[in-house]
């Protein structure tokens, strides 16, 4: 049995009569890439703001190797991003780092730390004046100062091109290929999809779906059948339609009969593609209340 | 050892970087000395004395509600304090190097003060008596902090600035600090030996000229310092960061 960095056992929290997180059952095994996903409200950051220590739960209890997490020793092991906004503008990049640093009993020199997240330039000037990618970059370096064994990241890459985002994506897998666990949160299910072997989805404070990306994809029951064409045929059985250009594609419970009506109907097309559903359709069948759109099994 | 002077080093970081802070820090106290205690004690070397010893403490009040009190609250409205929360630090590498802080505020916060006093009035103490009054204003730190703190922690943060606006003040006046401390008549010499301030205020008389502590301010003086530091404990556990509903 692998072990278990982080457990939250029936947990709740309410805030007055908002209950963000429903009695939460969540373990985080040692290894794994775990994804968190939900729309906004879901009690992701509240989920998050449990295992790190920031708030209590009303009721349940969460572990954090083996500790509260607002016990000390259970976050040395523990690295987590700072929001980007809000860090104390008047000291410089590097005295950030030394102050975080100087929590942890063997944190990474600073130089290397630098390097992996392309800050070397940035050292010396103040947080207020960095741009928001260099204070993103800056933020996601914090959580690995300390060597961490476990690590929150909190819609890590939000705000970031293209090209530095996939660098840090590169970096998380590094990490976990190193024997790290990263819980992530994020806005793209593409990061998602990218990264994480495992999803939970979160609705409403409840966990509605876990389990692994491929899994996922195929719970959501929906195949998008991808086509050239100039105009969009109408066909039975279709529930969703995605256009861009000549590119069609049609998302249904079943591709066969679909592909069979389409080419019963006479219809020119090219280019023929048959692809299970994107994560994206599995977290909104999970999440929407659509008759399209209900999940298989639940 | 080394997390405490991390954290000393991103407090005087944080403060040295912004130094007009320490013009609005120094502002009441020093119209205090020039406006009261020069023109109206300036002529009597012991009240003089005195009533600068008390526009001191005045000034640790100032401090220690900016630095514990404002300095809390913003510390909870913004992200990056409760990140530092999450980080394996505990209350007590920050504790420390803010009590250092504030101590270091005090002895360069009190110099104008004494400065003044030395200048304009024709007040008289020892070289050992202001030194030793500098030890009680330091000392005064550790109640008015935890009060700061309890305050910092458990009050709203939007209205900690209003509180930690008008609290010196009140307790500077209910606490004797703008009357003759020998005064034995009137409210505030009633009210004062029950008020936090009166205790500190007491021993940096007694350090500094010619006065005998009251054993009512002394047992009271006690009795606050655990009484807030229960309080300001409790608050500390209690908070979560900034909270709405």
């Amino acid at each position: 049995m692998t072990d278990v960095l982080a457990r939250a056992s029936g947990v709740t929290r309410r805030y007055g009569d908002v209950v963000a997180v429903d009695n939460l059952t969540v373990e985080i095994p040692a290894g794994q890439l775990l994804g968190l996903l939900g729309p906004n409200g879901a009690g992701k950051s509240t989920l998050i703001n449990m295992f790190v220590g920031l708030r209590k739960p009303s009721s349940g209890t969460v572990e954090l190797f083996g500790h509260d997490p607002r016990d000390v020793r259970a976050r040395r092991r523990m690295g987590m991003t700072p929001q980007e906004t809000g860090m104390p503008e008047t000291l410089r990049a590097g005295e950030v780092i030394e102050f975080v640093a100087a929590h942890y009993p063997d944190p990474l020199p600073r130089k290397e730390l630098l390097a992996q997240f392309h800050l070397e330039d940035v050292e010396q000037r103040q947080t207020g004046g960095l741009s928001g990618g260099e204070r993103r970059r800056l933020a996601i370096a914090l959580a690995f100062v300390g060597r961490p064994d476990l690590v929150f990241l909190d819609e890590p890459t939000t705000g970031l091109d293209v090209e530095v985002r996939r660098a840090l994506w590169d970096g998380v897998k590094a990490y976990n290929a190193a024997g790290g666990t990263a819980v992530i949160t994020s806005h793209y299910l593409e990061e998602i999809e990218e990264l994480a072997e495992r999803v939970i989805i979160l609705d409403g404070g409840r966990c509605v779906a876990d389990d692994s990306v491929a899994a996922l994809r195929q719970v959501s029951g929906l195949r998008k059948v991808t086509i050239r064409t100039p105009e969009v045929p109408t066909l039975p059985g279709v529930v969703g339609v995605e256009q861009s250009g000549d590119v069609v594609s049609l998302l249904t419970h079943d591709a066969d009969q679909l592909v069979r009506d389409l080419v019963a109907s006479g219809a020119p097309f090219a280019d023929l593609e048959v692809s299970t559903g994107s994560l994206e359709d599995a977290f909104l069948a999970y999440t929407t209340k659509a008759p399209t759109a209900t999940p298989a099994s639940a | 050892m080394n997390t405490i002077a991390a954290y000393t080093k991103f407090e005087i970081l944080g403060a040295i970087r912004i130094p007009m802070v320490f013009v609005a820090l120094l502002f009441l106290p020093t119209v205090g000395m020039l406006l009261f205690v020069v023109p109206a004690l300036g002529d009597d070397p012991t009240a003089a004395a005195l009533s600068t010893g008390s526009m001191c403490l005045f000034t640790v009040l100032i401090i220690c509600s900016a630095q514990y009190g404002l300095g809390i609250a913003d510390a909870r409205m913004k992200p990056w304090g409760g990140y530092v929360r999450t980080l394996p630090g505990g209350p007590l590498p920050k504790m420390i190097s803010m009590i250092a802080m504030s101590a270091l505020f005090v002895v360069l916060g009190t110099i104008p003060l004494i400065a003044i006093a030395a200048i304009g009035t024709k007040a008289t103490a020892s070289v050992g008596g202001v030194l030793l009054g500098l030890g009680g204003l330091v000392l005064a730190i550790v109640p008015f902090s935890l009060l700061m703190l309890a305050i910092g922690y458990a009050v709203n943060p939007y209205l900690v600035s209003v509180i930690t606006n008008i609290s010196p003040i009140i307790l500077a006046y209910v606490g004797g600090l703008f009357t003759d401390p020998h005064s034995t008549s009137g409210f505030v010499t009633h009210v004062a030996p029950f008020i936090p301030t009166r205790g500190s205020a007491e021993l940096v008389w007694a350090a500094i000229g010619d006065y005998s502590p009251q054993p009512l301010s002394m047992v009271m003086l006690v009795v606050w310092t655990v009484v807030l530091g229960f309080l300001a404990y409790r608050a500390y556990r209690s908070d979560e960061g900034k909270r709405y509903r």
